[in-house]
């Protein structure tokens, strides 16, 4: 500072010699998050009225009926299209017990596995002899309003900063819309005349994977930025190392029903899923936290991919992924 | 309903952390207490917000609270010294970005020149020319008229330079 410069230059420059660090600002935010989410309040169910004092006893005889007084709704649970029992599922079975999950990151992947089954019971009606197209209508309809929901609650997970929540979320549901993406592709291949309610889906599906990818850069993004603590990271390995165990085992039942065909399609897809398994476990033992959760959400979206690929083969028969005496050897290693 | 949303208050953490935390250790010479006195500042406002009430100027109602938990905190002494300035800066002779100590000493000088003006002089060159706040919102967060606080930075100013003998 010289008698030349002014000294309101000074004064402003001293404003660059005090400032946050990166990590002081960071941690701030992640501290402030974590205040904001731990001081909501709780939002009164909208089921709380079915509880009140002078309801509980007529409340508690109707969900008696209701989940096993008839065991009606009890046996929807596995009716599939064509069957009676399928519209209790899905207006009854499936909603009520969603209501009864307190839990947003488990209501989430329930949602998920919904998204899932209706994506599965299209392809089954699109490949019967004669389609109704009222069941393909009805379960288009579930399935939109399962994506709705899902988006929801992803949005949801972001605004309260729960990124972790969002990426899986957002993950999972990119598998499960990638694998179905192509099974709906061999459909379509497969039956040329199939109805216009068959092309609405898939491009719904189309429409809905682009929503996903849309959004994934921001939620990795929010993950790098506030970090991931070491439960969320355990969490994780464990459910991935436990889906990749459990996806062994189904190949090994399935090997030898299935004809031998795209051997190398699965013994690739394997190898490659192993080695992005391999970078997360390094990236944690660099105590790279983020990058690790990052990677195993990678591995997990592949292996939930290959999985829904694995199950339409089996069940529909449409040749996507085989087992041969190659994949068998693969697995006994 | 909540009227500002959570995404919009991270966002405001986002915009205005940096300098609420500048401003706190202006008032109280203590880099550690101040980013304490920072971040309770959002909490409070969160909390503020969450019991239902509107803030239509979040910037200046920021302010005025860390203002209000700084009080207590204020300096007492008026020496400033380069160790206390390498503290306040969070001056870390590995990082090269930190400013020089040579920088640091000129910056503690200046600093215990401010301090001996009255701490209501002082928050006003903080908030104006640390924190380049323009003069109506320094109106605002002190509760005065924005002509008054123009007359009061112009002899903030004058002030200063007659300590340090630059007039």
């Amino acid at each position: 500072m010289t008698n030349q410069e002014p000294i309101e230059s000074t004064l402003t420059r001293l404003k660059d010699a005090v400032s946050l660090r990166t990590h002081e600002k960071e941690a701030g935010r992640a501290h402030l998050q974590a205040f904001m989410q731990k001081g909501r309040k709780p939002v009164v169910s909208p089921y709380a009225k079915l509880f009140a004092p002078s309801l509980r006893f007529a409340s508690a005889f109707m969900l008696f009926i209701l989940i096993g007084g008839t065991g009606v709704v009890s046996a929807s649970g596995k009716a599939q299209p064509g069957n009676p029992l399928y519209i209790v599922k899905l207006k009854v079975a499936e909603p009520t017990y969603s209501a009864l999950i307190f839990n947003p990151e488990q209501k989430t992947a329930f949602e998920v596995e919904r998204t899932d089954r209706r994506l599965k019971e299209l392809a089954l009606v699109a490949r019967s002899e004669n389609p109704d197209p009222k069941t393909m209508a009805l379960i288009t309809n579930a399935f939109i309003q399962s994506i709705n929901d899902i988006t929801e609650d992803i949005t949801g997970f972001t605004t309260t900063g729960n990124n972790n929540e969002a990426l899986e979320a957002n993950t999972d549901l990119q598998s499960v819309l990638v694998a179905h993406q192509r099974i709906l592709a061999v459909i379509e291949e497969q039956n040329p005349l199939l109805s216009a309610d068959f092309g609405a889906v898939s491009d719904s599906v189309d429409r809905s994977l682009a929503a996903t990818e849309n959004i994934e850069q921001d939620i990795e993004n929010a993950v790098k930025n506030t970090g991931t603590d070491e439960p969320s990271l355990s969490k994780q390995e464990k459910k991935i190392e436990a889906l990749r165990a459990e996806l062994t085992n189904q190949l090994m039942r399935d090997a030898l029903m299935l004809d031998a065909r795209d051997q190398e399609i699965v013994a690739e897809a394997l190898t490659e899923i192993d080695t992005v398994l391999q970078e997360a476990r390094e990236a944690r033992e660099n105590e790279d936290r983020a990058e690790s959760y990052l990677l195993y959400t990678e591995a997990s979206r592949r292996l939930l991919e290959f999985q829904t690929l694995i199950e339409a083969d089996r069940d529909l028969g449409i040749g996507i992924i085989d087992a041969s005496e190659k994949v068998l050897e693969l697995l006994e290693l | 309903m909540r009227k500002t949303s959570e995404r919009a208050f991270i966002k405001a953490y986002d915009d205005f952390a940096d300098e609420i935390f500048r401003f706190v250790v202006f008032q109280i010479g203590d880099r550690d207490k101040a980013l304490d006195i920072m971040q309770d500042t959002f909490t409070r406002t969160w909390t503020y917000l969450e019991n239902g009430n509107e803030i239509l100027n979040m910037r200046a109602f920021l302010y005025k609270t860390a203002r209000n938990l700084s009080i207590n905190d204020q300096v007492r002494h008026k020496a400033y010294s380069l160790e206390e300035m390498q503290d306040v800066s969070g001056y870390d002779p590995e990082d090269t970005r930190s400013e020089s100590p040579e920088t640091l000493a000129e910056h503690a000088m200046l600093l215990s020149h401010i301090r001996e003006l009255d701490p209501s002089t002082q928050e006003l060159i903080t908030l104006r020319y640390m924190n380049g706040l323009a003069v109506k919102e320094i109106g605002e967060i002190l509760g005065e008229a924005p002509n008054t606080i123009s007359v009061r930075i112009h002899r903030a100013i004058e002030e200063l330079k007659k300590k340090m003998h630059l007039s």
